[in-house]
């Protein structure tokens, strides 16, 4: 524990942008019964504005807990997350729910769309949540499709479109709100490798022209290899942060860390 | 980049939670029907039972309202005919005090009527006991205690079995309990063994009693005063039942009333009036059911035997106007008969005079005749303007023929018959006229012992008759015996025999005169009929009575059965008339047609069918009617005008005639006309050719009269019911609507009885609990149907809330979706609810539930069914939509 809290955080490549995520002592324990799990035993780590961060770890080392804590969705046990130098845990539900609709944006592997809405209204939900008037919300759902590239199909229900499709209107829905941040649990992991990599080419293009910082829980290599940093989580803790160009990436396998 | 700031995440507005929430349901719009129909299922449940309830109500009000005027005059007969008992004068009491606290206790409220009706008749109580505003009090004081509901004496003893009474007061009932109770004894033991039964004697009854003893005499005062009203009503209606003289009373009837303590409004004897002329045609009506006759055609068109005919089945074929004409027609073919009302002996001469005369008879009228009357003019005239010695000479054969008549009448059938040959009414000594036939006469009679009566009456008359005798007798021989038969004579010494022989020859002599008397009555008559018409008249009631019977056959028979017996008539018929041959004779001329009346009648029933040929028949009967009218006009105007028929003698045959004719008309009545027919033992399809004149021959003979006697009383309770068929028709439906009503107000009554003190908002304990578990029910169901929704739509759920749904909004998406649910299904549950109570309404109380629906009420109670509805889905939702609203959002990345 202690020796992940003093693990050395590599410097960011720009070192000008400021933190927007910061974590502290991060802990989540899970009571079942008598028998408690720690999920997370504690994570310090920094996120910087505008970065394009995957995190890595094998299912049950606490990548998800952690991503949950990341994206406001669940609480600590100890310890502290700051988003935007605010605490996600002295927020109640209400301003949480703030919080998830505008700095936030949610991209899932099963893409999570609401079955009964066309596309454009799957867009526009966040928005509406957001209280933003029907007519703007409208125009800026049209825009966000146009940049997925899916405008021509606003009016297709979910179970109309391709999983890439669906997937794409989903990350239309999660920038609905202009959110700083994009948190996206295995965004490729339905897709087949042409598919997925339409996405990989709006996440990039969204992280670049946007400045949209993306957190993103994945083993899609192609993925990984678009971040600019790569976490690995293990056991609850952050195992290690690398730089990627600190990392080498190869077909099948990254190197590396499997070394170690 | 801005710096984050967090703020209050903003209230989506209800339109938009609306119209997601809408968006959502339609897409699993199955499981969203499944949810409505519990509720809708509920929600009619509900419905059925308040529309139910509520129609019921309305019904029993539309149902007292229209029998108020016939309880009116009930009550009215009953004041007016009836002394009241103590108990009764209480209870009454009790109700009017209770109307007029209603009223005064403004929460209920009273009609205006109905209080001064109240009003109106603690003053007539009041002024019957000449009591005080303080008696009044007392007494009304003392019958609140002993009947108010729940606490009052007589209540409470009214609540106890016939076995826990008897041990507490014995035999003592009603009042009487109270009497016996002001014995301290009784009273005692009476308290023991209420408490032996666990029980305990209302509180205050010892003081109860003695208030009742001391008010007893002021009780009595009133009773003893409308006791006496009632016997100076019974003089002022001239000891005519109140019942009866209510429907012919005079305007003036209250003010006659007033002084008798009666307080009867002139709008009230309006109704009365109304209604006891209702009753009384009412009864007229039924009255008829005393005829046999009507009984049986009654029951034959109802499919059942004469004996379940009741009364309430006549109005029901009354109260169509075809069916009261029916009726009116019937009665009025009994009219004859009644008018006359004749006894069995005048029936028996007037049908005498229309059949042709036997010596006998004319022996027997020229026995009774005496000089200068009629009979005796009559004969003289009909034998040929006979002068008084011929008469004489009549009359006296005809007494000494009496005696003998006697004698051999005396005999038995069987001896008479072997002295006299078969007996033969018009000719009866015809055998023994010739010397053989005497001789063995005499012989069995000196075998037997017997002798002939020797008539002294005659014996003098005899001498004279002899000596005439001798001197016209030109045969010596002859002569010689009849000297010696008159020295005999002379000196006593005729036998009984000789005496016989001689009356056998003096009759025979003057047989050829009373021929002659038969001959001309039957001449006369032949006259008297031409002048009047009778042949033609007969002639036309046959037609008439042989349509009436045709109608009185459709009447009873069903169509298929009718079809066949009449062909089975016409084929009988033709037998006869084949098995008669070719030769051409009256009886043949007769079957000739009634054959072809048959025919006709066959082919018209085939080609009108039994209604139509009902209708042609009705017509031809009312022109054959109209036909007869004039002629038996013109008969009766000839009977007073035509100088042929003035003479005395003619005229008194006419007056018969004429007097006949009203007896054979009831041959047109068909039931008399199949009993004759039967009596004259005619085969069943020559029903047809029973005539006047038949029916006059087996009349005319004691034993017919007897019989016609008898069956004339059979259609005796046939009176001329002097109502005109729509008053029949109207009576009728009037007694069948307060029959239908009556029945309906016990079925009626339980229901209505909603907001009386065990029952809750108008239910009783059961139905109400019925409706609880109903919806208790119901919000499981949707409970369930909302949990699941839930489940299913976990991951929804969860990324609304990733993107930016409050709890809130969850929460009140999921109460919003049951409450659509709910407002549909109410919608369709009170609609539903709505049409299964009127029909089961209608079902209880037919079509008055539909005509006296309380719409406005009936909408008020299917407001009040959605609304509970929809109440219920909201509550039913609220666990499931907090199960939502908690749920957390990092569901959302769960993968199943």
């Amino acid at each position: 524990m202690t020796e992940a809290a003093t693990t050395k955080t590599p410097a960011p490549q720009t070192e000008t942008r400021g933190v927007l995520i910061r974590t502290r002592n991060l802990k989540k324990h899970y009571r079942m019964g008598d028998v408690v799990t720690e999920a997370l035993r504690g994570i310090d780590i920094e996120l910087y504005r505008g970065e394009f961060i995957c995190v890595m770890g094998p299912s049950g080392s606490g990548k998800s807990t952690f991503f949950n804590m990341v994206g406001g969705l669940d609480s600590p046990t100890s310890g502290r997350v700051f988003i935007d130098e605010v605490d996600v845990a002295q927020l109640n539900a209400i301003e949480l729910a703030f919080l998830r609709c505008r700095k936030i944006g949610y991209i899932f592997q099963t893409y999570n769309l609401v079955q009964y809405m066309t596309c454009l209204e799957n867009v526009t939900v966040p928005m509406a949540f957001a209280g933003t008037d029907a007519d703007t919300a409208r125009d800026r759902g049209m825009e966000l499709l146009g940049m997925v590239g899916l405008a021509d199909r606003w009016f297709h229900k979910p179970v109309e479109m391709s999983g890439g499709q669906q997937q794409r209107t989903a990350i239309a829905r999660g920038m609905a709100n202009q959110p700083s941040i994009l948190l996206c649990d295995e965004p490729t992991g339905n897709l087949d490798l042409r598919t997925g990599s339409e996405i990989h080419d709006i996440l990039k293009r969204l992280n670049k022209e946007r400045g949209v910082t993306i957190i993103c829980a994945t083993h899609d290599h192609r993925l990984i290899n678009m971040a600019d940093r790569i976490m690995w989580v293990r056991d609850g803790q952050v195992e290690r942060i690398a730089n990627r160009s600190d990392v080498t990436v190869q077909t099948g396998a990254i190197g590396g860390h499997e070394n170690e | 980049m801005n710096a984050l700031e967090v703020r209050q995440q903003v209230r989506l507005p209800l339109s938009k939670c609306v119209e997601l929430v809408l968006s959502g349901v339609k897409f699993r719009i199955f499981r969203a029907a499944i949810t409505v129909v519990i509720i809708a299922l509920a929600v009619a449940f509900l419905m059925t039972i308040l529309a139910e309830g509520t129609t019921a109500r309305a019904v029993s009000t539309a149902i007292s309202r229209q029998t108020a005027p016939r309880r009116l005059f009930l009550l009215w007969v009953s004041r007016l005919a009836t002394p009241m008992k103590e108990n009764d004068l209480a209870e009454e009491l009790f109700q009017l005090d209770d109307t007029l606290r209603r009223d005064r206790s403004k929460t209920l409220s009273v009609e205006p009527a109905t209080l001064a009706r109240a009003q109106r008749r603690l003053g007539e109580l009041q002024a019957w006991g000449k009591l005080s505003a303080a008696e009044m009090a007392k007494i009304t004081d003392v019958a609140r205690r002993q009947s108010r509901p729940k606490t009052g004496v007589m209540t409470y003893f009214d609540s106890l079995s016939e076995g826990q009474l008897r041990p507490l007061v014995g035999s003592a009932r009603g009042s009487d309990i109270i009497v016996a109770l002001s014995d301290p004894e009784k009273y005692k033991h009476c308290d023991i063994e209420a408490k032996r039964l666990g029980d305990k004697l209302p509180p205050d009854l010892r003081q109860f009693v003695a208030d009742w003893l001391a008010t007893q005499p002021l009780r009595q005062r009133v009773l003893k005063g409308h006791a006496e009203a009632v016997l100076r009503a019974a003089a002022l209606f001239q000891n005519v039942p109140p019942r009866v003289a209510l429907a012919t009373a005079e305007d003036d009837l209250p003010a006659k009333l007033a002084p008798l303590g009666f307080a009867m409004t002139a709008e009230e004897l309006k109704t009365v009036r109304v209604q006891a002329a209702l009753a009384r045609d009412a009864d007229a009506i039924a009255q008829t059911l005393g005829s046999e006759y009507l009984k049986a055609m009654l029951a034959s068109s109802y499919g059942e035997n004469a004996a379940s005919v009741n009364a309430q089945m006549l109005y029901q074929k009354t109260a169509k106007l075809d069916g009261a004409q029916w009726l009116v027609q019937k009665t009025d073919a009994a009219r004859g008969y009644k008018a006359q009302n004749l006894s069995e002996r005048q029936v028996q001469d007037l049908a005498l005079k229309q059949v042709p005369l036997t010596q006998a008879q004319v022996t027997e009228d020229l026995a009774a005749a005496v000089v200068g009357e009629l009979s005796w003019t009559s004969l003289a005239e009909w034998g040929g303007k006979m002068d008084d010695g011929a008469m004489r000479r009549l009359v006296n054969v005809a007494r000494w023929q009496e005696s003998y008549d006697t004698f051999f009448n005396n005999l038995n059938p069987k001896d008479r018959d072997e002295l006299l040959g078969p007996y033969d009414a018009n000719d009866p000594y015809a055998r023994i006229e010739a010397p053989e036939g005497f001789d063995r006469m005499a012989k069995i009679l000196e075998r037997n012992k017997r002798t002939l009566e020797k008539p002294l009456a005659a014996l003098e008359w005899m001498t004279q008759e002899l000596s005439d005798d001798i001197d016209k007798t030109r045969d010596a021989r002859q002569k010689a015996v009849l000297k010696t038969l008159a020295d005999r004579l002379q000196n006593g010494t005729v036998s009984e025999l000789e005496v016989f022989r001689y009356f056998l020859r003096v009759y025979g002599l003057t047989k050829p005169m009373r021929m002659k008397i038969i001959e001309g009555r039957q001449q006369a008559l032949a006259a008297v009929r031409a002048a009047m018409g009778i042949a033609d008249i007969t002639q036309i009631r046959h037609a008439y009575a042989q349509t009436m019977y045709a109608l009185f056959e459709l009447d009873t028979m069903t169509p298929k059965d009718l079809r066949a017996d009449w062909q089975d008539q016409y084929n009988l018929l033709r037998a006869d008339r084949v098995s008669l041959g070719a030769a051409e004779t009256p009886q043949t001329r007769t079957l000739d047609v009634m054959i072809q009346s048959r025919q006709g009648l066959l082919a018209r029933l085939d080609a009108a069918g039994p209604k139509g040929l009902r209708a042609e028949l009705q017509k031809s009967a009312e022109e054959l009617k109209a036909k007869l009218d004039v002629l038996l006009a013109a008969a009766a105007k000839a009977l007073d005008s035509n100088a042929n028929l003035k003479a005395a003698v003619i005229h008194s045959l006419a007056q018969s005639t004429m007097n006949a004719q009203e007896i054979g008309a009831l041959l047109t009545v068909p039931l008399v006309r199949q009993q004759t027919a039967l009596r004259l033992r005619f085969k069943p399809y020559e029903r047809w050719m029973v005539n006047e004149t038949e029916l006059y021959r087996e009349i005319s003979t004691e034993a017919g009269a007897a019989w016609f006697a008898e069956e004339m009383s059979k259609i005796s309770g046939l009176e001329p019911l002097g109502l005109s068929p729509q008053r029949v028709a109207e009576v009728s439906t009037d007694r069948l609507e307060q029959t239908h009503l009556s029945e309906l107000e016990a079925s009626v009554s339980q229901a209505a009885q909603a907001g009386s003190d065990d029952m809750f908002a108008g239910f009783s304990a059961r139905t109400l609990w019925l409706i609880i578990v109903s919806f208790i029910v119901c919000i499981v169901g949707i409970a369930n149907a909302m949990l699941m929704s839930v489940t299913e739509r976990f991951r929804e759920i969860a990324t609304m809330k990733c993107l930016g749904a409050t709890d809130g909004f969850i929460m009140v998406n999921f109460v919003l979706e049951s409450c659509l649910q709910g407002v549909v299904g109410g919608l369709f549950g009170a609609a539903l609810g709505l049409l299964l109570g009127m029909l089961r309404a209608t079902g209880s109380y037919g079509v008055m539930a539909l005509q006296h629906l309380p719409w406005a009420q009936m909408f008020q109670m299917a407001a009040v069914s959605m609304v509970v509805g929809l109440g219920i889905s909201a509550l039913a939702a609220v666990y499931p939509a907090w199960a939502a609203a908690r749920l957390a959002p990092m569901e959302a990345m769960r993968i199943e």
